[in-house]
């Protein structure tokens, strides 16, 4: 579905009695890329807004998901199957050109683009436990390189507009999940939510707001907080909504 | 609610009211994690079915000594029936990220695989494939339901 930021204006872009998740908005802001299950098997589909034209990304007999949008919209990091694990390849558009970033007999998976789009960022559970890892694409054969240490599970990170930091899902000692920030000058990482089962963090263009998926009573709805301080909910006016994700600034 | 600017949208995954689970609820919650059994099932057209469901530990895809038992039957039953091929369908309980979630469900579907091809079934007979946290057989946020929910599907 389509809403506006205040939740008005909902549009359905598609329905499907299958799972549907992990919507991403290409930057120009015309496009969807989103994992169906629609054929039995997790497969990423781009469609397009206006039209409603929608295809799959790859014709490969391998589940497919995570789909990320490059700044420059030429390129989607995706998580690919085909070895029987996750690992995270970039595909290039214009002529679909498969690029494998990752080999590694642990998971790998949940790719995010730094704002200029020279780096990625993902979940990976090499280390035992999920952690986020930081790779340079502009080096040659890039290592990655670990960038959380706090607790057990870090994970599903995204980059602050500026670079200056991460918003990620992290899992207190506690056994809950809350959407956690980490500056890159501090050391230390900062818990923003505080309900039982926060999810999905996005972090809106002008990198102020924050908003996320959460669970209350058994229904998940939205939720949204700016960096200074203020909060928001965002109940669905009827049924569950999940999985928010910000469109860049429309012109 | 115009403050925080009319130049965003927002994309986000509406759920469907309902969804069709093909093993129902009651069937798995009546069943205790030590007693798995096989069921070969007879259709008309003389069809066998493994229809199995072995469960995991938190955050592991590690076979426990239970799933191995309930998977010797599934070997036996392969390996009677040459033509039998089967889907390994890996699940995860809601904690923890979606798309993580959707690659631990894999490599539980992958345990499986790797367990039936290393006693002998053949690679090719064996359909892994993941549904993640997505569909869920006990809908509670508790230990029970989430090591209902923690599976593989053997059909």
């Amino acid at each position: 579905m389509l809403a506006d930021s205040d939740g008005d204006n909902e549009r359905v872009l598609l329905s499907s009695s299958e799972p549907i998740i992990s919507p991403s908005w290409s930057p120009d802001g015309k496009q969807v890329a989103y994992v169906s299950f629609e054929t039995g098997m997790a497969k990423v589909y781009i469609q397009n807004i206006a039209t409603g034209k929608r295809e799959s990304v790859l014709s490969k007999n391998t589940q497919i998901s995570s789909p990320a949008w490059s700044p420059d919209g030429k390129y989607l990091s995706l998580t690919l199957y085909q070895d029987g694990n996750a690992e995270i390849y970039i595909l290039r558009l214009r002529d679909k050109t498969l690029t494998r970033m990752t080999k590694q007999f642990a998971i790998d998976t949940e790719s995010s683009w730094s704002p200029k789009g020279n780096k990625i960022i993902f979940t990976s559970g090499r280390s035992g436990s999920p952690q986020i890892y930081e790779m340079n694409l502009r080096k040659l054969n890039p290592k990655p390189k670990r960038i959380s240490f706090e607790g057990s599970y870090n994970a599903k990170a995204a980059y602050l507009p500026k670079e200056e930091g991460i918003i990620f899902v992290h899992r207190s000692s506690d056994g809950l999940f809350h959407i956690a920030l980490k500056y890159k000058k501090e050391k230390f990482i900062r818990i923003l939510t505080e309900a039982k089962m926060d999810e999905s963090p996005s972090v809106a263009a002008n990198g102020n707001m924050v908003i996320y998926g959460i669970t209350e009573g058994d229904i998940s709805m939205l939720a949204g907080f700016s960096l200074s301080g203020a909060r928001f909910k965002l109940p669905a006016s009827s049924g569950e909504v999940r999985e928010p994700a910000w469109s860049n600034f429309l012109r | 609610m115009n403050k925080f600017s009319n130049f965003y949208f927002i994309s986000i995954v509406f759920i469907a009211g309902c969804s069709s689970l093909q093993v129902t609820e009651e069937s798995i919650a009546n069943q205790d994690v030590s007693s798995v059994t096989i069921s070969p099932k007879s259709t008309a057209d003389k069809a066998v079915l493994a229809n199995a469901v072995v469960y995991f530990e938190y955050d592991s895809y590690s076979l426990t000594s239970k799933s191995i038992l309930a998977l010797k039957g599934v070997v036996k039953l392969m390996s009677g029936n040459p033509k039998l091929t089967i889907g390994l369908e890996g699940h995860a309980d809601e904690r923890g990220t979606r798309e993580y979630n959707l690659a631990l469900g894999q490599r539980r579907a992958e345990a499986v695989s790797t367990y039936l091809v290393s006693n002998g079934i053949n690679r090719k007979r064996l359909i892994p494939k993941s549904y993640g946290e997505e569909r869920p057989l006990s809908l509670g946020s508790n230990d029970y339901s989430w090591s209902k929910n923690r599976r593989v599907e053997i059909k």
